[in-house]
């Protein structure tokens, strides 16, 4: 994970703040401080070792944390809340550093929590459907854990088998399958948490509703702002008895993401619907998971659907008809596992494929309303013309989640500011089609600008104001999600 | 409990007239609820303010009003959900919403309804069916229930099993601040995650932060075919059932362990029922895929012995109209969050109170959810209490919750209707504080901590 490139300048820790007077740590006690809590084989501090942890997944800008600690349970991280809280030290959770927005990426001398050692599944009960786990827990992990009783747990990000449920909470992480089953907030149902003042507070309930302010539904998504999960419940559910996937392949964009229009007109309500236009497949193909998709293709949909064997056929029935109606090439149904699991794995590679074809590329995931994604696939086309800039489209096209991927050369600065440039222009047109900036992948850094084609300034300010009441020194993953007006 | 001595409320209504015309503004008594099906008797009859509104505007005008002259107000649409909470220290203005009642933009193929806040959720479900959509919510209600005053509650029924709640379905919601500032949170896409979630906390605050005036609801087509199938048996039998459908890959999307009584005249006849307790289990899928559930649980019940009635299409529908008009009726209603399978062992110490007790009190448990109700009906406030501190009792062992859905604010004077609040309670109030400082909406109307100052 050690930066590579060398051509991103480093921030030089900040010293721990002096305000208000308070006793100023300096960095040595700040270390001793938290190597008294947790003890010293959980505490990093040296500089070429912080470099690991200098960005997320988001690469554009980074900095060094002051250090680095690995707590074990609530009431650690509690008191090293609080220790920071009562010095006025910064601090940010880090899960996997899988986000893709700069969520866990420290810009003022952090102390980062690392939650590598709170990894542990604490209890499944599978007759009320719920799962407890730690923040470090990796996502994968728990659908594998209880497959053998055929059960699952159903947000799944692509980056599922290494990014952890803590980190999914802060992002509210989606998937491709979330078009039938819901998103991460549709699923964790109560969380021990830490805030930022070093309180511990047990909020929303393992079953029914919670009394009180929806404070579950206003973490999850808060990216790590308001304060730090420690535990979580989270709602698993039965696998379906049977999975059909369907395969199609378009000469037109147009066609393609009419289909889509025309699956939910018919109310059919699929598992996931995946699209990849012309670039993208490119792309997959000379990457391992190659499929053998003609070259001439212009865009592939991926649609899959659930649910008891006895209806499934004949809903596929219904969907190979309404693709057929709209110019399709071929379609068809995968015949077995292996074939579904190469569909997927060949959609699932798609973000890390670009390498073969790019040595750089930014992702965005601008939203719009699916009947917007004809319109809006026409516009970034343009986009990439005017720009000069290849872009590829990979995208859940069920719930209209966009992800262009703008490919461009780093080591030619000009073209690296045009592409940031191209990609903020996409999120306007998606904000302007009635959509929004990011469905799953998080403000974070990135997109703080960006925020204000969805918000205004009181409604910001508003925003602001609430996570005042959670992190009224700040101190909490400053900086990140919300811009300041 | 009695209006603001400090406030005249010919001086509210002289300057809302000034502001807003005559018409809009009316002098009447209120007596904390506006269902007259609720007994009445003058509880806590005292003067108000009824503004009726037609435009976002309006509410931020009122709200603005309020503001500077510290006028405690109450948005109500059809007030069918008052008798959830009391109105605490009482209120000077009704927001009447019922007017602000247009269909803003409905696309069928993006599944996506924005409505204001006083459409009702009958006059909804009838426009979405001509496209085959609904919004998949069925909380027991009256017909001209309000679709911003079940957001504001949270309100929900059966259906949570398969399709979830409000905070499942609003994508996004319009507000007025009690500043007057009008603003939009969520929106019309399925995915969204810029900025904070704000629309949960609104979903189900009682009107004690700000006024909704629309919502972006997330719409599911409309089950082609319905079946609703119910089996009846001894409860040891139904747990084992109720294990036996967690364990399947069978899809329903209610799953209700019900009083059987609920389904009688109308539903079931007396000769068919043979049980207490019936488990009604529907299915949205396909034909093919519910006659296989179906076919599946009669197999289930020929094992076990238990007796099972099929209701297909309209017949199913007119099950589940029955429970929601037969529920309707009950004046009293506690709802019980709780691990599923723990409900059962709640409810028995509860039917022991009620069957030594006059008058009557049924029961809805959601199978899968945890959420149970128990309406009663006739009873006396003694027993109604009785059953509050019997349930809260119980459910403390648990990590669960017992909260009062309905009843006279007799009771919910002398009993919290939330129970106790968690350890999260301060920033509860923290956030009343940071949204409405004045406390000019719905004063003392949500849990503990939201007294009135």
């Amino acid at each position: 994970m050690e930066n590579q490139s060398g051509t991103n300048v480093l921030v030089e820790p900040t010293n721990p703040r002096d305000m208000r007077g308070k006793v100023k740590l300096s960095k040595a006690e700040l270390v001793n401080s938290l190597v008294n809590i947790v003890g010293v084989h959980r505490v990093i501090h040296e500089p070429d070792y912080l470099r690991v942890y200098e960005c997320d997944g988001y690469v554009a800008r980074n900095g060094l944390p002051s250090a680095v600690v690995f707590p074990e349970t609530t009431q650690e991280v509690a008191e090293i809340v609080r220790l920071l809280a009562k010095h006025q030290v910064p601090f940010l959770p880090r899960g996997a550093g899988t986000g893709l927005s700069g969520g866990a990426t420290p810009l003022n001398g952090e102390v980062i929590l690392n939650f590598a050692r709170m990894n542990k599944l604490i209890s499944v009960d599978l007759d009320n459907l719920r799962a407890v786990v730690q923040p470090g827990y990796i996502n994968l992990t728990l659908s594998k854990e209880i497959d053998k009783d055929g059960f699952f747990y159903a947000p799944d990000p692509s980056s599922q088998s290494s990014s952890t449920i803590g980190g999914n909470v802060a992002e509210n992480s989606g998937g491709a399958h979330c078009l039938k089953y819901g998103v991460t907030t549709n699923h964790v149902v109560a969380a021990t948490v830490v805030l930022p003042t070093g309180e511990i507070a047990h909020i929303g309930t393992p079953f029914g509703d919670a009394v009180g302010y929806d404070l579950m539904g206003l973490f999850v998504g808060a990216e790590g702002t308001l304060g730090i999960v420690t535990e979580i419940t989270v709602r698993i559910m039965k696998k379906p008895e049977a999975v059909k996937t369907v395969q199609a392949m378009y000469d037109s964009i147009a066609q393609a993401s009419d289909t889509v229009s025309d699956i939910i007109r018919a109310g059919i309500l699929p598992a996931a619907i995946e699209f990849m236009d012309k670039l993208a497949i490119q792309a997959v193909e000379k990457s391992s998971y190659h499929v053998g998709y003609p070259e001439d293709i212009e865009a592939i949909l991926i649609i899959e659907v659930d649910g008891l064997t006895a209806g499934l056929e004949e809903t596929t029935d219904k969907i190979l008809d309404i693709c057929r109606r709209h110019e399709v090439r071929t379609v068809k149904m995968a015949t077995n596992a292996n074939e579904r699991a190469l569909w997927w794995g060949n959609r699932k590679m798609a973000f890390g494929a670009m390498g073969q074809i790019s040595p750089d590329y930014l992702v965005q995931d601008g939203s719009v309303p699916r009947t917007r994604l004809t319109e809006a696939l026409a516009r970034i086309q343009a986009m990439s013309r005017d720009a000069g800039l290849r872009i590829a489209n990979v995208f859940h096209a069920g719930d209209g989640n966009l992800h262009p991927l703008i490919l461009y050369d780093s080591a030619n600065p000009e073209e690296t500011e045009r592409a940031i440039q191209t990609a903020s222009k996409i999120l306007k047109v998606c904000a302007d089609l009635g959509g929004t900036i990011t469905g799953e992948h998080g403000v974070g850094l990135e997109k703080l600008e960006e925020m204000r084609y969805v918000f205004n300034k009181t409604e910001l300010e508003a925003q602001l104001a609430l996570r005042k009441v959670f992190d009224p020194q700040n101190l909490c993953n400053a900086g990140k999600l919300i811009p300041l007006p | 409990m009695q209006s603001n001595l400090s406030v005249d409320l010919d001086e509210v209504a002289k300057i809302l007239s000034e502001t807003l015309g005559d018409n809009r503004v009316t002098k009447e008594h209120f007596n904390g609820l506006e269902t007259a099906e609720m007994g009445d008797a003058g509880f806590h009859r005292y003067d108000v303010v009824r503004v009726r509104i037609e435009t976002e505007d309006q509410v931020a005008e009122v709200l603005k009003a309020a503001s500077a002259y510290q006028w405690r107000v109450l948005p109500v649409g059809a007030g069918s959900q008052l008798h959830a909470t009391h109105l605490g220290a009482g209120v000077d203005i009704l927001l009447d919403l019922t007017s602000l009642n247009q269909i803003i933009d409905y696309s069928p193929e993006d599944m996506v309804v924005s409505v204001q806040a006083g459409v009702t959720l009958t006059n909804l479900q009838e426009l979405l069916s001509t496209h085959k959509q609904m919004l998949p919510l069925d909380p027991v209600c009256r017909p001209g229930a309000t679709l911003g005053g079940l957001i504001a509650t949270a309100a929900n029924g059966p259906r949570r099993t398969g399709y979830g709640t409000f905070r499942d379905v609003v994508a996004g919601v319009r507000v007025v601040y009690p500043s007057g500032d009008i603003m939009n949170f969520g929106g019309r896409v399925m995915k969204n995650v810029a900025g904070y979630d704000m629309t949960k906390l609104f979903i189900g605050s009682f009107g004690t932060l700000a006024v909704i005036v629309e919502a972006h609801l997330k719409l599911k087509p409309l089950p082609l075919h319905r079946e609703t199938v119910t089996m009846q048996g001894r409860r040891e039998d139904l747990k084992i059932l109720q294990k036996r459908l967690v364990h399947s890959s069978l899809l329903p999307t209610r799953l209700e362990a019900v009083s059987s009584r609920v389904f009688q005249n109308g539903i079931l006849s007396r000769s068919q029922i043979h049980h207490p307790w019936l488990l009604a289990i529907d299915c949205d899928e396909n034909a093919s895929a519910a006659a296989y559930q179906t076919s599946q649980l009669r197999t289930w019940a020929d094992e076990m012995g238990l007796s099972i009635d099929v209701f297909q299409g309209v017949s199913a529908d007119d099950l589940w109209t029955h429970y929601q008009e037969s529920l309707l009726g009950f004046d009293f209603v506690l709802r019980l969050n709780i691990a599923p399978t723990l409900l059962w062992q709640i409810v028995t110490p509860l039917e022991k109170i009620l069957g030594e007790a006059e008058g009557e009190g049924v029961f809805s448990l959601g199978m899968t959810t945890g959420v149970g109700r128990l309406y009663g009906k006739g009873l006396s406030f003694k027993v109604q209490e009785e059953l509050v501190q019997q349930a809260r009792g119980l459910v403390s062992e648990y990590a669960g919750s017992v909260v009062i859905e309905k009843a006279e604010p007799w009771l919910q004077e002398k009993v919290d209707v939330f129970g106790s609040i968690g350890d999260f309670q301060p920033w509860l109030q923290r956030i009343k504080d940071a949204i409405d400082p004045q406390n000019i909406l719905s004063p003392g109307r949500f849990v503990g901590g939201m007294k009135n100052a």
